[in-house]
């Protein structure tokens, strides 16, 4: 059975891949999470707006040119500081990692995306928002 | 431009949606006690499943395409048959 660790909490998803938003999806709700998903990071700035996320997981490399994660991550800490920002990269974007820890990303995941690991950084960071410590 | 950097990225975004893909699946199945649903849920349960194996094995394929592309880049830098740097 799995353990419903996101009962009550909102996790807003940003990858360009629409098939692993999906998925990415459905791995969050089963585990009792609100889920909302973008492909592109301006559908990304409506939604965060409209949703209030605890929790964003964002894919910092994104299709379009004129935008990546990191914009995105900016746009949460100025707008709802209390969301915490989960960076997905690439394991040749490290330097890109230490400015998105920089700007106040709670943590990040490296791609490929594997369950143990996603669910492992989002059960630390689900019990620190739990403890009202973020 | 093809960079190997880009198919690199790609490869990696077909191995991620595999992972993913497979992982939801198997989940979705394992959290149903099949016996004790419906006809209907069963179908259902089961259409969801096939569809994502679908989806895998066009992955697969497209993994593979994405290999094929990468190999004059490495190719060009080791023999393939002797492993030799070029």
């Amino acid at each position: 059975m799995i353990e419903k660790i996101g009962e009550g909490l909102t996790i807003f998803i940003l990858d360009d891949e629409k098939d692993i938003c999906q998925f990415v999806k459905e791995f969050f709700a089963k585990r009792g999470f609100e889920v909302y998903t973008a492909s592109s990071s301006k559908t990304a700035f409506s939604t965060i707006k409209k949703i209030k996320p605890d929790i964003a997981l964002l894919d910092i490399r994104l299709a379009e040119k004129e935008a990546s994660g990191l914009d995105v991550l900016k746009s949460i800490k100025e707008k709802h500081p209390g969301c915490c920002s989960v960076m997905v990269t690439y394991m040749d974007d490290e330097k890109v990692v230490a400015r998105a820890m920089e700007m106040g990303a709670s943590d990040y995941l490296k791609k490929p995306l594997m369950p143990p690991e996603i669910e492992k950084t989002i059960n630390k960071i689900v019990k620190k928002i739990r403890k009202g410590v973020k | 431009m093809t960079t190997v950097r880009n198919k690199f990225h790609e490869l990696g975004n077909w191995h991620n949606k595999i992972s993913l893909a497979a992982i939801v699946t198997r989940e979705a199945i394992g959290e149903n006690n099949l016996t004790q649903l419906s006809e209907f849920q069963l179908r259902k349960v089961a259409t969801k499943a096939i569809d994502t194996l679908n989806k895998i094995e066009q992955y697969v394929v497209n993994a593979d395409k994405t290999i094929d592309d990468m190999k004059p880049f490495i190719y060009q830098k080791i023999a393939p048959d002797t492993n030799i740097p070029k």
